[in-house]
């Protein structure tokens, strides 16, 4: 037979030691509240100097490069805004699905599909002009999106399947669609076969805000996309009952809260804004379709979601942030040949400090001296 | 067509060898659930054990500090999950998917000076015999350590789980923490040690890909295949031999889809790609729809987070 | 040998709330003691301070003389003391012997046969390769007795052990008990029940928030010196008069109700037929996990059933959500005050709008109209007399017996012609039990109707009108208060005599 485990507590431990003392606090702190983002933060930066450190690379002159650099002048800032942008919408959609307690991780997905539908919308349309072409890309996009995410929303409600899984396992399909398309039935017939569609007409394409800056109107959508989320959430009975169920589906039902509806929705207008990201990338400043449309942004949202707390205005600075963090990587590659992929490193890190953070929240750390 | 015998026992071979990280992460992570914990970072456990591995050989030349400095890195990135979520008590979700993130990032970042350096050979076992007896050879002979320890991991694992103290006391801090905490157990200590198990077994998966089945590091290299370990815990309703079958099933689907093209069927390549994830989704909702049996096998306690108040 | 088990200044603060208050106590194997008290006097924090489960903050435990160090269960388990928790420490989804082996050091061989030998002993008989959530309620209890008796302890305790039993499997549980104490092994029974402490002990110790009260002889005791000293204060009881004339027109009438459930957990109720008049109080009764929580949940809506099934008002309503039948004019009260009823983590005015019925306004056109809820959530305040004065309180920080006013006077105010409540009074303090038994009784007086159902026979007693018992999910005749006494509701909850 092998050995029982010792039945040893941890935080005794601690306490004999006679140093710390972890006590549960009676309700979290409001300080600490909006303190914690901000420790995280700053233990990212930290840490990030030290893996610089030991890769060999001057630590602050590479978190110069990484978060300075990239936003010192106005085509940097314009390219905060633009990366900030989706991640904010998609961030946005998801918030109305966390909060209820469904883990949508096929944001990415859903954004693919959005942009393949609303790709394939502005393809049909490709030597015509007019003013309705735009209007009908997007919302194609918008409805894209919906239809993608309406799956593991479906599945969830009526089959009673783990939305985590199913969300994920499409993101994967949704690519391959996307490839698929790309390099074959829609591939540009005079493109040389270079793995690409055709142009967008002009007409198709999210009109420019500043000249010589590639930001676009989707941040509008963004910002819409914001308010109507706060409006949501905070003032309606819709809000209400998305909040009930996230603390309680018990509640929800014994209060007479269409379940199963409300599931699907959230899911909606979660696939909806990330759809309507998806219309922003290819409809923005590329104009076609290519084999890749987003850089994992269906990923990074969530961590936008958690570092935003899931709250509109917290999600924009969130937003920000993290966009930071995919410019600063390509700067720093360019300047100084630090892979591009610290980029992915410093999100993971935000939300792994974020969420330690949050264990201050909960607790107190008090420091006594020594007992008898 | 003439189908040669020897022809199925190699495909039968490859769709083992494919197998073998999925049984491998999957079997670690039953372990991790079973005691009540959903590590989502799978995904990133197995790429980080990839480039270990693929690093530690590279520079080393050895291969076993290799193979365990690989198992020790995915035991090291799952500290980091276990610290935040039996600790300082965090989200499960959002914790695991840190993970995967971060391990795919600095994976890729360790990994950049070791793209394109050819693999070494791995050593096999019973290679003389590999020619002896038709299909039975290729598919009993020739094979790495690593192969052969991954077939025989679910049948350890459920005498593991069945028939040994230690196998009940994981059950029983799944099926009810509070419970086991009263009885003096120390949840917290039980299920630091599954998580940091599961870290191992996927660090030995990633290594196996990139020292074994590829040899190569690859950017990315796992490729989704942490989610399907994921989805395969479930679907073989966290019973260790159900795993067998079913990583066979997928790994079967992955080399299928190589040899359609070789054959000449004119199906785009990247449906079959993804065949994987589609018939993940279809089994998920087929094993779904009975909730009875999902309530009865399921461990209690999966994901919620255990705090005792003194 | 005999033992001898002594509390010395024990004392366990909280934020907040003093469970334990300088308590010391001194006990002698032979006797069977009981350790009384309302809920929340310090009872359950006493006895796992003894098992190991809490460390308390001053004071010590002697065992025959010999200081104890009890950091973990493991060392009151060494220490030879046992424990039978009321919410038991079983893994449902393993075996019984699993369950018993798993804190043993003895083979599996050796340790099968010294359960055998207990269970001959005392007479259980139980089926040990079976998963434990397949088992009674008495049965799990005596798995956990027998997980006790495997070390042979020298201490038992058992902490409120019948509020799951039925009659016949209570007066097991007293014959085993004094047979432990016979073979001296000391004997401490936590209860707030004061038949059973008259019954079982003979020596008693009352605590009261916190304190230690007494320690007397039970045979210098009766049921009315307890009380009073459980709760300090002389009691008015709260009694209904009888009226003998009911407006004759019926309210709500179940017919052919059937519900099977896919999961295993739930209970399946079989051709519920009954009805309630208007001003009438119908009483279930039934020990907990017959069925009543599925009932509730079909009278509420929160499970849906063929529309013609429920007739309430002469509507058939059957399929109708529980907002849709709110409008109706029918409240329901759950059991579970913390996690369906209300939200601890919302605040009081939030959970008021919970209610949500069409002539409050709460939700103009899907807009929240926040003053509307703060006007009204102040009026249940005032009304139902709820110890705050600010509802942007978190929930979390009303007492049981606060919440539970909130509750039903949220469902209350709107004045509905039927309410539905279940054990509307468990776990609160006397005072706030005596003002809802009030409170319904005077629901009554206005000609509305009650369904109760409850696992508390003597709150039934007192407020029914009608009652019935639900065993297994059926339903018995339904009969007049009158003509039943709880020796009679004993055996139809315990399963015999139902039609």
């Amino acid at each position: 037979m092998l050995v029982r485990l010792l039945p040893r507590n941890l935080e005794y431990l601690w306490e004999e030691q006679k140093l710390i003392k972890i006590v549960k606090r009676d309700h979290p702190s409001r300080a600490i509240f909006f303190l914690t983002p901000v420790l995280a933060i700053f233990l990212t930066l930290v840490a990030g100097g030290l893996i610089f450190y030991i890769l060999g690379f001057k630590p602050f002159e590479a978190l110069k490069f990484f978060f300075i650099v990239p936003i010192a002048d106005m085509y940097g800032f314009s390219e905060l805004l633009l990366k900030a942008t989706p991640l904010c919408l998609i961030a946005i959609g998801l918030s109305f699905c966390f909060k209820s307690n469904n883990w949508n991780i096929g944001a990415e997905g859903q954004l693919t599909f959005g942009a393949i539908v609303s790709g394939g919308v502005a393809l049909l349309f490709y030597e015509q002009e007019g003013f309705y072409i735009l209007p009908i890309v997007i919302v194609a996009g918008a409805i894209g999106g919906m239809l993608y995410a309406s799956i593991p929303a479906i599945l969830k409600t009526y089959f009673n399947t783990n939305e985590i899984l199913v969300s994920l396992m499409l993101v994967y399909v949704s690519k391959l669609i996307l490839d698929y398309l790309v390099v074959g039935p829609w591939s540009n017939p005079e493109g040389f076969n270079f793995p690409e569609t055709r142009q967008f007409s002009e007409s198709a394409r999210l009109p420019l805000l500043v000249e010589g800056l590639r930001i676009h109107a989707g941040i509008f959508l963004a910002l819409a996309a914001v308010v109507m989320s706060w409006f949501i959430f905070y003032k309606t009975y819709l809000g209400f009952q998305m909040k009930v169920s996230g603390f309680s589906l018990k509640t929800a039902k014994y209060a007479g809260y269409k379940g199963k509806k409300m599931i699907i929705l959230v899911f909606l207008i979660s696939g909806a804004c990330a759809g309507l990201a998806g219309v922003g990338e290819i409809t923005g400043p590329i104009g076609q379709l290519h084999r890749e449309v987003s850089p994992d942004y269906g990923f990074t949202a969530i961590i936008v979601a958690f570092l935003g707390r899931l709250n509109p205005v917290g999600i924009i600075f969130a937003s920000l942030v993290v966009a930071i963090t995919y410019l600063g990587a390509e700067t720093a590659q360019i300047f100084m040949q630090i892979p591009k992929y610290t980029g992915q490193v410093f999100q993971g890190m935000i939300l792994f400090f974020l969420l330690a953070s949050d264990y201050l929240l909960f607790f107190k750390i008090k420091f006594i001296g020594s007992k008898k | 067509m003439i189908i040669d015998i020897n022809f199925v026992g190699l495909i039968i071979t490859s769709i083992m060898a494919s197998s073998v990280p999925l049984i491998l992460a999957s079997c670690g992570e039953l372990i991790t659930e079973r005691s009540g914990v959903l590590n989502l970072g799978v995904e990133g456990m197995m790429i980080i054990g990839a480039i270990a591995g693929f690093a530690l050989m590279t520079v080393t030349g050895s291969l076993v500090i290799a193979v365990f400095g690989a198992m020790f890195a995915g035991v090291l990135i799952s500290t980091i999950f276990a610290f935040l979520t039996q600790t300082l008590i965090t989200n499960h979700v959002a914790t695991g998917l840190a993970l995967t993130i971060f391990g795919i990032g600095i994976s890729a970042m360790i990994g950049k000076n070791f793209v394109g350096i050819p693999g070494k050979e791995f050593p096999i076992l019973f290679g003389g015999l590999k020619d002896a007896i038709p299909f039975l050879s290729p598919i009993l002979f020739g094979h790495s350590i690593v192969f052969y320890f991954a077939f025989a991991l679910p049948f350890i694992t459920n005498y593991f789980l069945k028939k040994t103290k230690i196998g009940l006391i994981v059950r029983a801090v799944g099926d009810s923490p509070d419970s086991a905490s009263n009885q003096g157990i120390n949840v917290r200590l039980v299920r630091y040690l599954c998580i940091l198990y599961g870290g191992s077994m996927c660090g030995l998966a990633g290594a196996y890909l990139s020292m074994i089945y590829t040899p190569q590091w690859i950017e990315n290299m796992t490729g989704g295949r942490g989610w399907i370990a994921l989805a395969l815990v479930v679907f073989s309703t966290w019973n260790p031999i159900k795993i067998l079958i079913g990583a066979m099933i997928f790994g079967g689907l992955t080399i299928i889809q190589f040899h359609m093209q070789a054959i000449g069927v004119r199906i785009p390549v990247q449906f079959l790609t993804a065949l994987p994830y589609i018939v993940t989704i279809i089994v998920l909702v087929v094993i779904s729809r009975d909730s009875r049996k999902i309530r009865l096998s399921t461990p209690s306690s999966l994901g919620k987070s255990f705090y005792k108040d003194h | 040998m005999k033992t001898n088990l002594k509390i010395s200044n024990v004392s366990k603060i909280y934020p907040g709330c003093i469970a334990n208050d300088n308590v010391s106590l001194e006990f002698e194997s032979g006797k069977i003691y009981a350790l009384l008290g309302e809920n929340g006097a310090g009872k359950s924090t006493l006895v796992k301070v003894l098992s190991g489960v809490i460390i308390p903050d001053e004071g010590e435990i002697f065992l025959n003389k010999k200081i104890l160090k009890l950091n973990s269960p493991i060392d009151a388990k060494k220490n030879d003391i046992g424990m039978v928790f009321q919410h038991f420490n079983l893994f449902e989804t393993l075996s019984v012997f699993e369950n018993l082996i798993i804190d043993s050091d003895e083979t599996e061989k050796d340790l099968k046969e010294k359960i055998q030998s207990i269970m001959k002993k005392y007479n259980f008989s139980i089926n040990l390769d079976i998963p434990v959530l397949n088992l009674s309620a008495g049965q799990k209890q005596k798995v956990e007795i027998i997980r006790c008796l495997i070390r042979n302890p020298k201490v038992l305790i058992m902490d409120e052990p019948t509020s799951v039993l039925t009659e016949q499997e209570t007066s097991e549980l007293f014959l085993s008990l004094k047979k432990f104490s016979e073979e001296e092994i000391l004997i401490i029974y936590i209860t707030h029940k004061l038949k059973e402490v008259m019954q079982l002990c003979d020596e008693v110790a009352v605590m009261r928030k916190g304190k230690l009260v007494s320690v007397t002889q039970i045979k210098d005791e009766n049921i009315e010196s307890l009380a009073n000293k459980m709760v300090g204060q002389n009691l008015k009881t709260v009694k209904k008069k009888k009226s003998s004339l009911h407006s004759s027109s019926q309210l709500i009438r179940i017919t052919n109700l059937n519900f099977t459930s896919e999961d295993p957990f739930e209970t399946n109720l079989n051709n519920i037929n009954f009805s309630v008049n208007r001003g009438e109080c119908l009483g279930i009764a039934g020990i907990s996990g017959n069925g009543q929580s599925e009932l509730f949940q079909i009278l509420s809506g929160e499970i849906i059933s063929e529309k013609n099934c429920i007739e309430f008002n002469k509507n058939f309503i059957g399929d109708l959500n529980p907002q849709e039948r709110r409008e109706h004019l029918m409240a329901f009260s759950p059991e579970d005050r913390l996690e369906q009823a209300a939200i601890p983590q919302m605040k009081i005015f939030e959970n008021v709008a919970l209610n949500n019925f069409k002539s409050s306004n709460f939700f103009n056109n899907g807009l929240i109209n926040e003053s509307k809820i703060r006007e009204h959530s102040k009026k249940i305040i005032s009304d139902f007399n709820v110890n705050t004065d600010n509802i942007d309180l978190k929930s979390q920080f009303l007492s049981g017996g606060n919440l539970q006013k909130l509750i039903i006077g949220r469902e209350l105010i709107t004045s509905p012609d039927l309410l539905i409540c279940f054990n509307p009074t468990w776990g609160l303090d006397v005072g706030a039990i005596n003002y809802i038994h009030e409170t319904l009784i005077k629901i009554n007086e206005q000609n509305k109707s009650i369904i109760l159902i409850s696992t508390d026979t003597d709150e039934l007693l007192k407020l029914s009108d009608k009652i019935s018992v639900i065993h297994k999910g059926k339903l018995s005749k339904i009969m007049n208060v009158g003509e039943v006494t709880s020796e009679k509701l004993g055996i139809l909850m315990g399963g015999a005599e139902i039609d």
